[in-house]
């Protein structure tokens, strides 16, 4: 599958677990990650690449498939091909 | 090439006032472009766009500048990458329309929690003339 690489600083994103972000880094790459996706900026291939690629802000890539799924707008997870999704909705017997 | 399809674009792009109409339009033109064939000379894209050479060199400094756009220098091409920039974008159009974003700015004078107006109205009842207090 086709897989494009994601930038912050003009560098690829690194590894989620070996990286030197600060905090406030990483919270700036998961708002420019949100920032992206809501502009369309933000493509299915580089979603694919950090997630596979382990990278950090995969989890919030999975967050944004899982709310599109969640609320119909996607049939299919970009990265798995299925139905299937990240996390489930969260019900009042779970609590 | 076939006319069907769209193209997304921010909208931070088409509210930035400090991007020229060339610029826009490069932009457009990349993002419609698949990834991989953003690897393009500046002949194709004069042609593309119908601009001339300065235009289209103005144009990419534009967006290079605003942190549209990273230049990949290759052999015979450049490679162009697309990114969103990051800054706060002033919308001309919506603060020209004084009414309506107005509302929510309040003065100063006129709110209740102001130390100074209270201060003032409390020294001026005092600094009335004829005023000399209550009758006992």
């Amino acid at each position: 599958m086709n897989e494009e690489i994601y930038y912050y600083n003009n560098e690829p994103l690194q590894k989620s677990y070996l990286n030197d972000y600060t905090p406030l880094q990483k919270l700036e790459i998961v708002k420019n990650l949100e920032q992206d996706f809501d502009s369309g900026m933000l493509s299915v291939e580089q979603m694919r690449w950090i997630i596979n690629g382990g990278k950090y802000g995969g989890y919030t890539c999975m967050r944004i498939i899982d709310k599109m799924m969640f609320e119909k707008k996607w049939k299919v997870n970009p990265i798995t091909n299925d139905t299937r999704t990240n996390n489930t909705i969260r019900k009042p017997f779970d609590l | 090439m076939t006319t069907k399809g769209f193209t997304m674009i921010p909208n931070q792009l088409i509210i930035d006032e400090d991007l020229s109409k060339e610029a826009k339009a490069l932009f457009i033109y990349l993002r419609y472009l698949s990834p991989k064939f953003r690897v393009l000379r500046n002949a194709t894209l004069m042609t593309k766009l119908d601009i001339c050479l300065s235009t289209l060199q103005k144009a990419k400094k534009e967006l290079i500048e605003n942190d549209y756009l990273v230049i990949h220098r290759k052999t015979s091409a450049n490679k162009y990458e697309l990114r969103l920039s990051k800054k706060q974008v002033g919308d001309r159009v919506l603060n020209t329309q004084g009414g309506k974003y107005k509302i929510l700015s309040i003065k100063k004078n006129n709110t209740m929690f102001n130390n100074t107006n209270l201060n003032n109205t409390s020294s001026n009842r005092t600094n009335k003339k004829g005023f000399k207090g209550f009758k006992k």
